[in-house]
């Protein structure tokens, strides 16, 4: 966990000073002294102030703990498990990008059988499954609560 | 008096039993569910209510959040492993009786003494919340600013096993908030241009993607494994009841008392009350050494207090708004939404609502026993439900429930973002929770601490000057200073040691 942590330092205490700089630009407001900078400053010092802790923590414990050090989880992610990852993850911004074209239905389709198929589940399962799933979310969301999902191409059926 | 008929005639309507049973058979199947913590039952249930009126909506996140901590239970006790990390403070411990054929027993402790731990919190809610009201009324930005920082501060400090990584997903959680016009200023902050961001993160979508999206995000990057289920049936679960009750009464007392003052305290809540209940149990029984190796003793204890302080985590949060642990904050984020402020006002202003959500507990605590026993019994089954084939199924719902808050996409795009947020921060053992009370509690700690500031005219002292504000400060304080003066005690008591 040594690395990670000082990597995770790192990255705080520069999103700390970043946040810092950026809210210099925030508008005084005139004759008051605490304005809309104070807050988010104060947070953004702590939060840098946590990063530099983390990190000049990691790097003392560095000598005395290497031989033993905690192996980190992620390290444990195979390559396979890393594309699985991202590729979720692309379900999801595809979804955003074309389910208003396309329609909630068939995009929904391809994120719940996609990410099933992932995960070993059986085609003909991960078909009826997400075909069960999809009438669920549509008499639940669409019929009783009338969530406005896209319709797109089904717009004609619905 | 009236307040209290008028009580009656808000919840004994269909709209809010039906949603109060339907919430609850949700919370106890997605708390039976290894693996899904009772945050996300109510993440998952917070787009649902968000489309009720506000008592229904918040009766069935209480039901659903009482039933998915008792649920918990079930899974720890039959696989040992914790269905919410409630149950994680005596999962080894009713293990150990399932393997001596004893599961029944267990399972019905759980079953029992949840149940009147539950009703124990409430009536303490009950006594205690509208005396504390009171006392609020009274309080300045001085003593909220002070009441949020406590809880916060309790909630990295109490039971946390790194308090800087609970610290720093706390300041994340308080810099998101900070995104947006609304704070005291009016100035839009941290925006770029994006006219979306205006209003801020939306909190429904970002919490969504913590406690939800982040789970689907682990099972498909570590990959997703059945579970074998080792005992195929659940037998008699009301056996013995009176004799434990009987034989445990004091463990069960003490079990409700310390539950509930873990509750109250904000920040801290049912899983830190379980473990300190079984400590304690352990500590103050007669038969230490039969511990660990399946004895009732200490689950009647410990379930009693997870249950019990998830009433107490209510005092807070309805008397101050300030949320005793994550659910609470869930909670208290969608009664702002609604427009129903948590806070003393909401005791004279609407006492039959507050008075309505106390019946809601009585009711999901009652709701409790016929329904736990058709889980257990189904539990075989529940417990057997692919969690490859879950997941997924939880991205779909999150995506529909994050659409549905704003009807936007935009909410989907925060809800991956905060997804891929919390699964960095938890590969990494940085806590969640924190970072969702920050959220919750960023806008009002800001508001009461530029307030302050302006009232003081920028002296720091004037934060201890009134006497509540001045012990909540000092204990604030403590509660920080505390893991180093426990160091301090320990360097201390080991020369002592030596020489002796």
């Amino acid at each position: 966990m040594v690395k990670s942590d000082i990597i995770i330092g790192l990255i705080l205490t520069v999103l700390g000073v970043t946040v810092i700089l950026h809210a210099q630009s925030f508008p005084a407001i005139p004759g008051q002294e605490y304005g809309a900078a104070v807050f988010p400053v104060l947070i953004a010092s702590a939060l840098a102030a946590c990063g530099v802790l983390l990190a000049f923590g990691a790097w003392r414990r560095r000598a005395s703990l290497a031989a033993v050090d905690v192996e980190h989880r992620m390290a444990g992610i195979t390559p396979a498990g890393w594309m699985k990852g991202l590729a979720t993850i692309a379900l999801v911004v595809a979804y955003c990008l074309f389910a208003d074209r396309i329609g909630f239905i068939p995009v929904m389709a391809v994120v719940l059988v996609g990410g099933m198929l992932m995960l070993g589940v059986r085609w003909w399962v991960a078909l009826l499954v997400s075909a069960a799933t999809i009438f669920v979310i549509y008499q639940l969301f669409v019929v009783l609560m009338r969530v406005p999902l896209p319709r797109g191409l089904l717009a004609p059926f619905l | 008096m009236q307040a209290i008929e008028k009580a009656f005639g808000l919840v004994a309507t269909p709209g809010v039993l039906i949603s109060v049973l339907l919430a609850s058979a949700f919370g106890m199947v997605i708390g039976a569910i290894p693996g899904l913590t009772a945050t996300m039952a109510i993440a998952l249930l917070v787009p649902i209510t968000f489309f009720m009126d506000p008592l229904p909506a918040v009766g069935a996140m209480i039901a659903c959040s009482a039933m998915a901590i008792f649920a918990g239970d079930i899974p720890s006790t039959l696989l040992r492993i914790p269905g919410t990390p409630a149950s994680a403070a005596y999962t080894d411990e009713a293990y150990a009786m399932t393997r001596k054929g004893e599961a029944e027993t267990a399972l019905g402790a759980n079953l029992l003494f949840s149940a009147i731990g539950g009703l124990f919190g409430t009536a303490v809610l009950i006594v205690a919340a509208p005396a504390l009201a009171e006392v609020a009324l009274r309080f300045s930005s001085f003593e909220y600013f002070w009441l949020a920082v406590l809880g916060l501060t309790c909630a990295i400090f109490i039971g946390a096993v790194s308090p800087l990584k609970g610290l720093i997903s706390l300041f994340i959680g308080l810099l998101v908030a900070t995104v947006g016009l609304n704070n005291p200023a009016g100035v839009p902050r941290f925006t770029f241009g994006y006219t979306e961001l205006m209003g801020g993160v939306d909190f429904i979508p970002a919490m969504i993607g913590l406690f939800a999206v982040s789970e689907v995000l682990r099972a498909m990057v570590h990959g997703a494994t059945d579970l074998k289920v080792t005992q195929s049936r659940v037998g008699n679960l009301f056996r013995n009841w009176g004799g434990m009750v009987r034989t445990y009464w004091r463990q069960q007392v003490r079990g409700n008392a310390l539950g509930t003052a873990v509750g109250i305290l904000p920040g801290a809540g049912a899983d830190i009350a379980a473990w300190v209940a079984y400590a304690m149990s352990k500590k103050f029984s007669k038969t230490p050494e039969k511990f660990g190796k399946g004895h009732v003793e200490g689950i009647v204890e410990s379930t009693s207090a997870n249950n019990a302080a998830l009433g107490g985590a209510w005092v807070p949060a309805l008397v101050f708004g300030i949320p005793g642990d994550s659910i609470t904050a869930v909670v208290i984020g969608v009664l702002f939404i609604k427009g129903l402020n948590p806070g003393p006002t909401l005791f004279i202003n609407n006492p039959e609502s507050i008075y309505a959500v106390f019946l809601i507990f009585i009711l999901a605590n009652l709701f409790m026993i016929p329904l736990g026993w058709a889980v257990m019994k189904g539990a075989t089954v529940i417990l057997r439900v692919p969690r490859r084939v879950l997941m997924p199924l939880i991205l779909g719902f999150s995506m529909i429930g994050a659409f549905a808050v704003n009807n936007t996409a935009y909410g989907i795009v925060i809800m991956l973002a905060f997804g891929v947020l919390g699964f960095l921060m938890e590969e990494n053992d940085i806590p969640v929770a924190p970072c969702i009370l920050g959220i919750v509690l960023g806008p009002m700690i800001e508001e009461n601490f530029v307030t302050s500031m302006i009232k003081s005219d920028g002296s720091f002292i004037a934060f201890f000057e009134r006497p509540i504000a001045g012990v909540l400060g000092v204990f604030t304080i403590l509660v920080v200073l505390s893991p180093l003066i426990g160091m301090a005690l320990r360097r201390m008591r080991r020369p002592a040691a030596n020489a002796a």
